[in-house]
């Protein structure tokens, strides 16, 4: 290069931070600056006429050559792309290829200026954050909770798998939508609204969580999440985005609601003889009363406590048996046993009550059962008792025990009242009575069948139910047969 | 003579405020849940309704609401374990005039239906 003009650029391309490689006007390489062959690894004469595709790493890259020139003939005399290049030991780089015409002075041999960028460290960037993100959206599919991310607008942005199924529609179907307008009820969109604009002023602390209403298989059902949040910002410091974890606590208050009605059910029913035994006591105390009065109350306050003591006995005998858990043999006092010993108790027992009659049979000699004495002859006490209660008076109430393959049935039939079949499925559940006005007559808590069936679970066996209203009831239970002993 | 309701879903309780009531003499009836509670006033128009907060199907606040509508409002003593202050505004809203707390001594039910009504 010998031109002045020349010169400058050589210096000037010494001074550049960047690879350069100046092209006469056939591509072919007249001058690379230091840079360019320190980081190839050339020399200056293995350079010298080649054309640019000398670099290339792959004849593949070659179409781009032709390219190269259309696009520098057409299109403003620029060209750029990225190239996979190959320094002198083979190694490869990627690089950003920039070929641009330019114009010195009229002799001078230099048509065009090549700028290589090593984009190399670029490129295994992307391809690592490519991998990271990959495995970003495996984690966040994988997730056990619902993942939501929404835009400022409470658009869903990304949705995990977790979150597609509890919505019960397809990934591609739910980005986009509206969180709040299309996936919660009515009543909870001017709140959720009011939180999310809180969330995107930053006005809230990332620790908090908060509850809401989803729509979930397609609008079909509604499961309460509680949700936390995190915003997320551009470089500028601006909210983005909020990303959200919800996990799905619908059960949980189900439970809780229940807790809270059994404790208002076992608060009244404690309170209510309470409160008929002070206020007796009370007018006993602080007025004169004839002695019929008194004997009337007298009689009411020890029924009352009666009662208390029944219910109390009755609920704590519930809730020992079902905490008991695997600790079961804690509370069962097992042994084998011949029904038959029970049924003679419990006919011992209601022997005094002349209201009903009651008619044994058996049909299990030679039987036994590995069981609680004490906690059967509850059970079987139970169920006649009821039986008595909800049958007119002076009918039958048949109690009968027989084998049926390996288990020993015991069945008690009444002609009473009968249940409605609507009540069946919740009638062993505590405090459940059925809700007519003819049962709703007969006094009772709702723990006695309760107790029943937590008894006979306990030993591994069954109870259930057949009745026909106004025609009576059968119930049934069966338990394992035992060995006999000796 | 004052007529008395007494509304309670327990009958032994109905009996314990209405031995307690009898004391003195006033007219006094029963009712088990708030529909009878409702027809009994209707058919009776009581001077005094004795009213327990808590009944299943319908609650004693529904009552004393839905009597407060009518002409010849009885006054509405209501028997209630809750304290709590808003609950009560909310009560003296919907008709309430006295409030005893549950458990209740009865002499002291009784000396405010006095208080009332007079003996």
């Amino acid at each position: 290069m010998k031109d002045c003009a020349a010169s400058v650029s050589v210096l000037a391309a010494e001074q550049i931070p960047c690879m350069i490689a100046f092209l006469d006007i056939d591509g072919l390489i007249r001058h690379s600056n230091s840079r360019l062959l320190e980081f190839s690894g050339y020399h200056s004469d293995e350079l010298l006429g080649r054309s640019i595709t000398f670099f290339y790493s792959d004849e593949s890259y070659f179409q781009k050559t032709i390219n190269l020139w259309t696009a520098l003939e057409t299109d403003n005399n620029k060209w750029s792309g990225t190239i996979l290049c190959k320094k002198k030991d083979q190694t490869q780089f990627s690089a950003f290829v920039e070929v641009s015409r330019c114009s010195l002075a009229e002799s001078a041999q230099v048509e065009f200026i090549a700028i290589f960028t090593d984009v190399s460290e670029l490129t295994s960037c992307e391809e690592k954050l490519k991998r990271e993100r990959d495995r970003a959206q495996l984690c966040f599919d994988i997730a056990g909770v619902f993942m939501l991310m929404l835009d400022s607008e409470n658009r869903i942005q990304l949705i995990n798998r977790k979150g597609c199924r509890f919505l019960g529609m397809e990934r591609d179907q739910i980005l986009g939508l509206n969180w709040i307008d299309d996936f919660l009820p009515e009543r909870e969109q001017a709140m959720a609204d009011d939180l999310f604009r809180k969330i995107f002023n930053g006005k809230r602390d990332d620790t908090e969580y908060f509850q809401n209403v989803v729509l979930c298989g397609k609008g079909s059902i509604e499961r309460v999440f509680i949700w936390h949040s995190s915003v997320l910002s551009d470089p500028e410091g601006n909210l983005t985005s909020v990303l959200l974890s919800g996990e799905d606590i619908t059960e949980m208050k189900e439970t809780d609601r229940m807790k809270s009605e059994l404790m208002s059910i076992v608060s009244h029913e404690i309170r209510t003889p309470l409160a008929s035994i002070r206020g007796f006591s009370e007018l006993m105390l602080k007025r004169k009363l004839d002695p019929e009065k008194n004997q009337r109350y007298l009689v009411t306050i020890s029924k009352e406590a009666d009662r208390l003591s029944k219910f109390v006995d009755d609920f704590l005998d519930i809730q020992r048996i079902e905490n008991s858990g695997n600790d079961i043999d804690q509370i069962l006092k097992q042994e084998v046993i011949d029904i038959g010993s029970i049924l003679n108790e419990v006919k011992v027992i209601f022997e005094p009550n002349k209201t009903h009659k009651l008619i044994i049979s058996r049909n299990d000699k030679g039987s036994y059962v590995f069981a609680d004495y004490d906690k059967i002859l509850r059970l079987i006490t139970n169920l006649v008792s009821n039986a008595y209660k909800y049958s007119p008076k002076t009918e039958a109430v048949y109690l009968s025990a027989e084998v049926t393959g390996p288990n020993i049935r015991v069945t008690v039939v009444d002609r009473g009242l009968g249940i409605p079949e609507e009540a069946i499925p919740q009638l062993f559940s505590k405090f459940y009575r059925v809700d007519t006005l003819l049962h709703r007559k007969v006094t009772g808590t709702g723990l006695g069948l309760a107790i029943c069936k937590s008894i006979v679970e306990a030993h591994k066996g069954k109870i259930w139910v057949e009745s026909k209203v106004n025609e009576g009831s059968r119930f049934i239970f069966e338990l394992p047969k035992a060995d006999c002993p000796g | 003579m004052s007529k008395v309701l007494i509304v309670d879903d327990e009958e032994v309780i109905r009996f314990l405020i209405s031995e307690t009531l009898g004391l003195n003499s006033y007219e006094l009836f029963q009712a088990s849940d708030g529909i009878e509670a409702l027809s009994a006033a209707a058919e009776v128009r009581p001077d005094l309704l004795i009213l327990d907060a808590i009944m299943p199907e319908m609650q004693g606040i529904e009552v004393a609401r839905t009597l407060s509508s009518s002409e010849n409002k009885p006054i509405i003593i209501m028997l209630t374990a809750n304290t709590d202050e808003n609950d009560r505004i909310t009560a003296l809203s919907c008709g309430v005039d006295y409030f005893m707390k549950k458990p209740f001594s009865p002499i002291e039910l009784l000396e405010l239906v006095e208080e009332i009504l007079g003996e």
